[in-house]
Order: structure tokens, then sequence, then C-alpha cells
């Protein structure tokens, strides 16, 4: 969503950010955006071609209009991944100071056939906790067995187990010996404690011993229970997963049942940029295996460092979702993995200042660097993008960018699931239910606006948060699970659940 | 069975009991110390071993850190942030000038990111402090190069790592890592549980004791404590390593003699009390046979002895004119009335034992009494050369037992005349206060020496002398003699005098 302060003028719709001051109301304009590959083009896209129902398959057909319109110069890019820059808006209303959003979206393209997919190194993490004994273990087991038929004798794999101690069933090995592997993974057994932190060391341990950019480095942690033996805040887990993402290892953490802490485990998930799912029933496990190693094989590029400078009169503000780090008018982020046809973006909010009617105004560059799994060669992409200012409140209005406003929008939705949480916690039932209606009106109104019934959806899912956050606990807590999960795989476009 | 033997047998059986006990716990104690000591220096040899892996990650990181930094010299911010985000080790970079002031990240600029901002804010008090700037050795000409060197505090809820050193250029550089990716590479260099096995736990424990990670088979138990533990080396100073193991270090076999050798050493005491008991107790019945038997004896006696002493008297009366013939019947009489006593002694010790003494109350004249026990001895103390001093002032008529007084009288005459006749005389004294009669015999014999002055109250107790070879005794007078004092309410002591002995017997006033 993308929104213009402009006090007490609003002649639109009026609806209250909750970002924002709440003395102070903004109206929100759509606008059109720009695709640009390789180099900077402008493209206008209609609303017919993006009145679909679901935003990547919009781009993907912006992407084949694109294809369509510049012919040679998009067969001609080399690497295997789709830069868009989008501006909130085209057009800003002259003589104001504005927030805007930026969208950099990076869509993967997907690998020509011949040349395979890339070897996977993968470690499983997985948990034999005392809580695990039963239907839990033996699904678990039947999920890793499953993952086993995903790989093939190039890849890598290694199998952990931990409960208060950890052991590596199977060191980091090419999987030509499967028997042995599977025979590891069927003699797990459960009982003790759950020492997380030193099962994921031992799991980076063994994904060290193949790392290479040309294979694909995943952990999948699998735990049922709190961890309580060494280091087990979200926080600590999320410095650990920060510092495995920067190795490039990334770790899908899938939270079985209703004991475990989604926090953590979102932190650990978050921080490496891998997945996250909540597995309420363990005979879910093996369909979240099978997605989870079914994306591995999509993977087209890794190590993506986005480096995004904004121009004079253009200052960051935030970046909603994903980590980054904003140092003056530099914004870096990185995303571990790609996958073919699939979007991912960062979404920036900046203050640009005030300008005069017919001014061109600069509004950032981005550059993209990553290792791409087709040409096994270090890619890198350039985008620039600017916008004009106008005296017509119109002008500006009709220059609202769709795809921008409704990740804006499903962004803003998340970080309001996170407060909710947040408030729901300090015991503020309240509070909690204040902002998850506030979320789904907010959806609703966009979903309306844009016809985007994603939003819809997911201003539906609000609305059931705000029944649960009143109902008994047990409740509350899957709820919770859900809420987490959604509210992950919306800020890092995590494409299943 | 006296009550004083069977505690003494217990004592007997108990002490020597105790003493092994003792002297068993304190040498195990002193083994399980040795062995102790012995095995907590051999786990720390163990411990030794995976502290000197956690010191070879640590010391590869520091090589990491050492290349890294080599450049560091003259580094500019954006040189700076790019080592920080290509540098996986390290978290957060601070540049000191040669002077020690603060060169990056600049806050002047205040173009720095949060983490940035965050960075400098918590080692603030670490910059001001001169830490990563120590002044130059004192003597030294100058300020050579900062060595390498590891700093770490406790920061919120967990310890901050910097790893500082001085650049050619003359700079500082320090960069701060994260202890838990460093923990993360030490888990990762560590045995894991497959890898351990062993029987036995070892545990990296943080600052406040919590698991950072534990291998090994032993899941001890929470109370138990570690055997052994080994701090590890700065900068991982607040952590330690510590060993568990589930092997008891007192042999079950050395428990196992020394309970053996306990049982056998109470078995043997135990049946060595029970034959003495069983002896005593035989020898105890005999003597009660025996003491029953003479009491039979004398009573069988007494009613003869009665009888000669009656007719003798009569005879003696009736040779008043037959000097010789009235002096033989006064022997006769002399030496029954002796026997007499003797018998009387026997038979009130039986009753003593038996607990039947009774006295028999009457009001009497107490010199009276002492006067006829006198004369019955004067013959006697005639015979020995014994002149008798009597100084008698005890007129008053007094509830006492007359025949006990005479016995108690005559028993102390009797040992007069026995043991201390070569004094040539004895004194008795009665006197006779508001507090009752008082009687002492005072004789001027060899006295009696100082150990024995209490035992000779006690049954069948003689003073070993030559003075008492040869004469002829129960040991029983003094003894029935202080029993009667003592159911007068009474006593009967020995007090000391030169020459010779002085008993003084004391019965108190009784109110009729």
């Amino acid at each position: 969503m993308v929104c213009l302060e402009v006090g007490g003028r609003s002649p639109d719709k009026l609806l209250t950010n909750p970002l924002h001051p709440p003395d102070r109301q903004t109206r929100c304009l759509p606008y059109s955006g720009l695709t640009v590959r390789g180099q900077w083009v402008p493209v206008l896209v209609g609303e017919a071609q993006m009145n679909t129902n679901n935003v990547v398959r919009a781009l993907r057909r912006g992407a084949a209009l694109l294809a369509l319109a510049l012919g040679a110069a998009t067969t001609a890019a080399a690497g295997q991944v789709e830069l868009k820059l989008d501006l909130g808006q085209e057009a800003l209303l002259a003589g104001e100071s504005h927030k805007l959003f930026i969208k950099v979206g990076l869509t993967g393209l997907p690998l020509p056939p011949r040349s395979g997919r890339p070897p996977i190194n993968v470690a499983l993490v997985l948990d034999r906790s005392g809580s695990m004994q039963g239907e839990k273990l033996e699904h678990a087991r039947r999920a890793a067995l499953l993952a086993l038929d995903y790989l093939g004798p190039d890849d890598i794999v290694s199998v952990v187990a931990y409960d208060h101690t950890v052991e590596v069933l199977v060191p980091a090995t090419r999987l030509s010996d499967r028997q042995q592997v599977a025979d590891a993974i069927r003699a797990i057994e459960a009982g003790g404690n759950t020492a997380l932190f030193a099962g994921v060391s031992k799991g980076a341990a063994e994904l060290r011993k193949f790392a290479d950019r040309k294979r694909i480095d995943r952990m999948v942690l699998l735990s049922d229970g709190l961890a309580n033996v060494g280091p087990s805040t979200p926080a600590e887990l999320g410095r650990l997963g920060r510092q495995l993402g920067g190795e490039g290892m990334s770790v899908t953490t899938i939270g079985l049942g209703l004991g475990y802490n989604e926090d953590l485990m979102v932190r650990l998930a978050g921080a490496s940029d891998g997945n996250h799912v909540f597995a309420e029933r363990p005979n879910e496990l093996a369909g979240v295996f099978r997605s989870e190693f079914g994306e591995l094989s999509t993977v087209v590029a890794q190590q993506v460092v986005i480096t995004l400078h904004c121009r004079d009169g253009v200052r960051p503000l935030r970046v909603l979702g994903r980590e980054a780090e904003i140092v003056g008018q530099q914004v870096t982020a990185q995303i571990n993995q790609l996958y073919a046809e699939q979007e991912k973006y960062l979404l920036l909010e900046v203050e640009v200042a005030p300008g005069r009617a017919d001014q061109e105004r600069p509004i950032a560059e981005v550059k993209l660097q990553y290792d791409d799994l087709g040409s096994h060669r270090t890619e890198r992409l350039q985008q620039q993008a600017s916008l004009r200012y106008t005296a017509s409140p119109a002008v500006a209005n009709e220059s609202v960018q769709r795809e921008v406003a409704i990740s804006a929008t499903e962004q803003l939705g998340a970080k309001l699931d996170e407060d909710a949480i947040e408030l729901k916690d300090k015991g503020d039932v309240a509070g909690a239910q204040a902002l998850f209606r506030q979320k789904s009106e907010l959806l609703e109104q966009e979903a309306e606006r844009y016809d985007a019934p994603k939003l819809r959806e997911q201003s539906e899912k609000a609305r059931a948060a705000e029944q649960a956050v009143a109902a008994p606990a047990v409740e509350w807590e899957r709820k919770r699970k859900e809420v987490r999960e959604e509210q992950f795989s919306t800020q890092k476009q995590q494409s299943w659940r | 069975m006296p009550q004083r033997l069977i505690i003494a047998l217990l004592l007997i059986v108990a002490l020597p009991l105790v003493a092994m006990v003792w002297l068993g716990l304190e040498l195990a104690a002193r083994e399980r110390a040795g062995v102790e000591q012995r095995l907590a220096e051999l786990l720390t040899s163990r411990l030794e071993g995976s502290a000197a892996t956690i010191e070879a990650v640590v010391a590869q990181w520091q090589s990491r850190l050492m290349a890294a930094t080599a450049g560091a010299d003259g580094l500019d911010s954006a040189g700076a942030r790019r080592l920080v985000a290509t540098d996986g080790a390290i978290d957060q970079l601070l540049l000191l000038t040669a002077a020690g002031q603060l060169r990056l990240p600049d806050p002047g600029q205040g173009l720095l990111s949060l983490a940035e901002q965050a960075f400098l804010e918590r080692t603030r008090p670490l910059r001001e402090s001169g830490a990563l700037h120590p002044p130059a050795p004192e003597g030294q000409e100058g300020r050579g190069l900062i060595a390498p060197g590891w700093l770490s505090w406790h920061w919120g809820d967990g310890m901050s790592l910097i790893f500082y050193r001085g650049l050619p250029g003359g700079e500082v550089v320090a960069a701060e890592v994260d202890r838990l990716a460093l923990l993360a590479d030490i888990i990762a260099a560590l045995p894991d549980q497959r890898g351990a096995g062993s029987a036995d736990r070892i545990r990296l424990l943080d600052a406040r004791g919590r698991i950072l990670y534990q291998w090994g088979g032993y899941e001890p138990p929470a109370s138990e404590l570690p055997r052994a533990e080994l701090p590890l080396a700065p900068p991982l100073e607040s952590w330690h390593l510590a060993y568990f193991s589930p092997t008891p270090i007192t042999g079950a076999g050395t428990r196992l003699l020394f309970s053996a050798t306990l049982l056998v050493l109470l078995v043997g005491l135990g049946l060595a009390a029970f034959y003495v008991v069983r002896q005593l107790n035989q020898a105890l019945r005999e003597a009660a046979q025996r003491v029953n038997f003479v009491n039979q004896v004398s009573h069988e006696l007494k009613t003869p002895l009665t009888n000669i002493r009656l007719y003798a008297e009569l005879l003696q009366g009736d040779l008043e004119e037959e000097p010789e013939a009235a002096r033989k019947a006064g022997i006769i009489v002399a030496e029954s009335q002796r026997l007499s006593r003797l018998i009387g002694n026997v038979l009130s010790f039986a009753r003593g034992q038996r607990g039947t003494l009774r006295l028999n109350w009457r009001a009497v004249v107490p010199d009276e009494c002492l006067r006829e026990v006198l004369e019955q001895f004067a013959p006697g103390f005639e015979q020995a050369g014994i002149a008798i001093q009597a100084e008698l002032a005890a007129p008053q008529p007094q509830p006492l037992d007359p025949d006990a007084l005479a016995q108690i009288a005559a028993n102390l005459l009797g040992n007069v005349e026995k043991y201390a006749a070569a004094g040539g005389r004895v004194v008795v004294t009665s006197s006779q206060a508001g507090a009752g009669l008082s009687l002492t015999v005072r004789d001027f014999g060899p006295g009696i020496p100082k150990g024995q002055r209490e035992r000779i109250f006690r049954p069948f107790h003689r003073i070993r002398s030559d003075l008492t070879e040869g004469v002829s005794g129960t040991g029983l007078g003094l003894t029935i003699a202080r029993d009667l004092a003592r159911l007068h309410g009474g006593d009967l002591t020995l007090t000391a005098a030169a020459p010779g002995a002085q008993f003084t017997l004391t019965i108190p006033r009784r109110d009729p």
C-alpha cells in the first residue's frame, strides 16, 4: 500500500494507517509501475493485464509482455533472475514531501531443461526428544525417508538427531549408499531433552564439509518442543540463524504439534532465510518434506545481495518484512535462494522531498549480485527508478502502482500480526483484538480497491485470529502458530505452506 | 546381674567396635580422598583434551581475524563495512587512532546503521577504560605494536567478545565476534554423542552454570556434582568444562572387606561377652549358694552356741570358789561370745545381701550398751596387753538398735584386738550432742595405708600385709558395721590418726 499524506484535503477513501500517527489521515492512491530487466525500461501495465488472481502469475505475465516488447533484449539476459524496481507512485503531488514504498522484485527464471538441477547439500536435523515418541517420530522418519527420494547421487546428505545431546547419525556424504542413510533414519529412537542449538550447530558443521557455491546448502530442522539445553531464546537462535545465513546456509524450520516455540523457529528460519512451516499433525510431515524438497530442486540463484542507493532528496525510513541494513542513503539486504517462477521482494519505505510540478526526480538505484546456478557465475544486475511531480491530484492518484500497493498492504498486515501477538503476549487482549480487526478492515478495503483475492483471504484469517485472541489457551496456541506462519510466509514470500 | 557389669560389658564390646568403625571410616575417607584426587587428575587431563579442541577453534578464529584485519590500516568507512559484510566472523569493527581516539565507526557523520550505533554504545565503557589501547610498558621508549588480544565482558544476557590488535601504522583495530557463532563452531568441533563413545558425560557450561553443550552416554541426576572441572583459557574464561562419571569411587570390594571385618569382630566380641556373662553368672550363683550355705550353717550353729554360752556363764557363776576352773569357764564364755559375734556378722551380711537387714529400734542408753561390750572384751584385751581407756559420755537414752550398736562396737574392738595389739592401748570415746551419738575408737597400731582407706569397708576385703598374716577374719566386720551405721541414718568413717587409726561412728538422734 502506498500512502500519501495529504492532511484534511483527502476526497477519496480514508483509512487509518497504524504506522503513522493516529491523528494524521492518509489517502492512498494507485499507481502504475516499471518492469525492467537488464536495463531500465519503463513499461505501463494496464489494469486488464493485471486483473488476475495471483500476483506471481501477474508478474509472470508482465514479464512475458516485457519479453514481447523488448525482444532480443530479454533473451540476451545472462542470468536466471528478473529484477524489477517499482515505485509506489510514478507521480507525486508537487509541493509536499511524501512517504513512498519502493519494491525490489526478484523472480527466478526456470533453468534450461537439459542443464539439470544444481546439486543439493542438505542436513536433516531431527528432534528425538521424549515428546517425539510414537506417532510423531514415526511420521518424521517416514518423511525423512521420503526426502531421500528427491535426492540424487550427486547430492550430499547428512542426518543429525538431537535430544539433550547430539548425534551425527549420518555424516555429510554423497547419497550413493542410500540404504545406509535410510537405516540410520529408521534407527532413530526418542528420549531426552531438546538441545536445539547444538543440533543446529552440528548440522551446520556437516553442511560446511561440502559447502560449495555450486551446491544449495539447506538445513531442515524438525522440532516439536521447547529448546531447553544450551542457548534457547528466540534472540539467540536468531543470531545463530543470521550467522548461518551469512555463510549461505538456510534453515527451514518445521514446527510439529502445538508444543514448539514458534517465535524461536520463525526467528531461526527468518534470520537464515529459510522456510517455516507449522505442521499440527504428524501426518502433515510427508507433505511438508515433499514441498520443501520439491522447491529445493527449483533453486536458480543464491547468495543474492541487494544494494539499493537512494538518490538525493530521498531518505530511507525502514524495510518491511526482511532483515536489511540501512546506512545513510544505502540499503543492503541478502536473500539466500531464489526459486524458479517465484517472486521474492524487498519493500522499502522512503521519504521523498517536495518538488515542483513537472520536475523529474531520480529516486533510487538498485544493484543486484548473485550466484547464478545456470551459468555458475556471479551475475550482476542494475536498475534505476525516478518519478515526476504533478500539480494534479488525479494524475498522482492514477499513478499508484497496484502490485506495490498489494505488497505493501500485506507487509503492513504482517506487521500488524506481529504487533498483535506482542500485545496478546503482554496480556492486552483488547489491544490485540483491535489490531487484528484493524488488519482485517485494512486488507478488506484494499482487496476491494485492487481486486486482490489474496488480500481478502488474509483479511478473513485476521478476523478468525481476532476471535481466537479471547478463546481458551489451547485454541489461541494453535492460532498463534498459524498467525506466525502466515506472517513469516508473507514477510519472506514463502510460496508453499 | 549388677548394672555396672552390664555397662562394663557393653563398653567392652562397643568401644572396640566404635574404634574399628571410626578407624575404618577414617581410612576409607582418606583412601577415597586419594582416589578422588587421582581420578580428578585423570578426568582433568581428559577435560584438557576437550579444552584443547576448544582453544584450537579460538586460535583458528584468531588467525582468521588476524588475516582479515591485516590490511585494516587506514581503512575507510566503506572498506570497514565491506570487511564486516564479507567476513562471517566479524560482527562489527572498531578502529582507534594511534592516540587511542575512535576513528571508525565515525559517529560524527550521522550515517551509522542501528547495529553500528548499538555497537558504539555497548563498547563505550571498553573504549573509555583504555582496555583496547593499553599504555606502553614502563621504561620503554615509545609504544611498540599492540599485541593481539581478546576482551570478553558480559553484556545483556550473554558474553561479548572482542578481538583487538595493533596495526603497523599505529592504529588499533578491534573486531567484535558473535559468541554464539563461536559457540556453534566449538560445538561443531567437539565430539557428538556417537563420537564420544564413553559412558561418561562432559558438559560445557557458561558463567551461570547453564549447559551450552554436552556429550557422552551418561545422564547424571540433576543433583550430582561433577568429578572434575576445568575453566577454559581466555577469552572464554567464564566458561568451564565439567566431567560427570557414574563410576563409584570406593570399590565395592573394599566396602565388603570392611563390613566383613566389622561383622567378624562384632560376632567375636559378642561371643566373648556372652561367655564372660555366663561364667560370671555361674560364679555369682555359686557364691550366692556358698553364702546361703554359710548362712544356714551359721543358723544351725547359733542355737547350740547360745546354749554353750548360757551354760558356760552358769558354770562360771557356780565356780566362784575355784578360780582356776572359773578362769577356764571364762575362756569358754569369751570364745563363745567371739563365735556368736562372728555368726552374727555372717547372718547380718546375709540379710544385707538379701535386703532383709532390719533394725530393732528401742530407747537405749548408749553408754550402757558400750560398757557391756567393753566388759566382754576386757579379758581378751588384758591377755593381749591392750589397755582400754574408755571416756564414755553418752548417758542419755536414744532410739537405736542396741544389738546393732553392740555389733558395731564389737567389730571395731575386735579389729583392734586382732590388728592393733602392738599399739598397747585403745581409746574409746562416746559423746552425745544435739545431733546424736558419736563414738570413736582410736588405736595406736600400724594404721591403715592411704590407698586402702575406703576399700577396707568392702566385703571380704582384708589388708594384705605382714600384719594380717596368720590372723583369722572374715573380712566382713567393717562392711557390716558401716551398713548398720547407715541403716541408723548415720555413718562409720575412718579418720586419719598418727599413729594408728581412728574410726568414728555417728548415729543422729531420731525423733521417736
